[in-house]
């Protein structure tokens, strides 16, 4: 599988990851601490995303770079490809979030 | 060693978020319900000092309780920490003869007042208030700004 692909499915997959992970495992630490579990777990869920977000970019100024370089180096075709990785990152974050909400309001 | 306590570690968590999970709704509903004993348990202490001090003054033709009837399409959680508020307002109210409240002090408590709750603002409309030994006072809550 091409090198970018990899960096596309992993992204999406660590954005979920810490989203479901975070809201589920906090939903656990509610429990412990007689909270409401649902709501927070939503409560989470909602503010985990741009975290999750920041995660699966790595969390440093690489992605800034890239940008930077991609419009000032015209470099467009790595900006594209940057784009897409935010936007994987985006879609699992929301996707995590999507689950939870459904999992929330279900019950 | 550390091969057997990781997996095992992870089934601990994976079992425990199951079953919080599984048994989530019936603990909100459990949670929710000890909110509105606390909440009615407030309002019914609040009202109990009032009475005693009362007694203790014998004194006829007080207001002995304020109910708050509260019309809002809020989430429970925001409706009931509003109601405690507007309890703690009114139960000054409780003790006061009945033929000496200032009808104008009441619209002026409430009516379009603005509360906090939950770190946002809600507008609180009196539509009426009946005075009586049992003061009942109707109430509409809607978020500020809407």
């Amino acid at each position: 599988m091409d090198k970018f692909w990899q960096s596309l499915i992993l992204t999406f997959c660590v954005a979920l990851g810490v989203n479901l992970g975070g809201s589920l495992v906090g939903a656990l630490g509610a429990v412990i601490t007689q909270r409401p579990p649902l709501k927070t777990m939503l409560e989470l869920s909602g503010e985990l995303k741009i975290w999750a977000l920041v995660a699966a970019l790595g969390g440093t100024f690489g992605v800034i770079k890239v940008f930077e370089a991609g419009v000032f180096g015209r470099q467009f075709h790595d900006l594209a490809k940057q784009l897409l990785v935010v936007c994987s990152a985006f879609l699992g974050a929301h996707l995590g979030y999507w689950i939870i909400l459904s999992l929330g309001a279900e019950r | 060693m550390r091969k057997i306590i990781s997996p095992l570690l992870l089934g601990i968590l994976a079992g425990a978020i199951a079953v919080s999970l599984f048994h989530a709704s019936t603990m909100e509903q459990l949670y929710w319900e000890k909110e509105k004993l606390r909440v009615e348990l407030f309002e019914t202490t609040e009202r109990l000092q009032k009475i005693e001090s009362l007694w203790e003054e014998h004194q006829e033709g007080d207001i002995r309780s304020v109910s708050i009837q509260l019309n809002d399409d809020l989430n429970a959680f925001t409706a009931l920490a509003l109601r405690q508020a507007l309890t703690e307002i009114s139960s000054g109210l409780v003790g006061e003869p009945v033929e000496n409240v200032d009808y104008e002090l009441i619209l002026a408590l409430f009516h379009q007042r603005k509360l906090s709750v939950e770190e946002k603002d809600y507008l609180i409309t009196v539509n009426w208030a009946f005075i009586a030994r049992e003061a009942v006072i109707n109430l509409t809550a809607v978020p500020a700004g809407e």
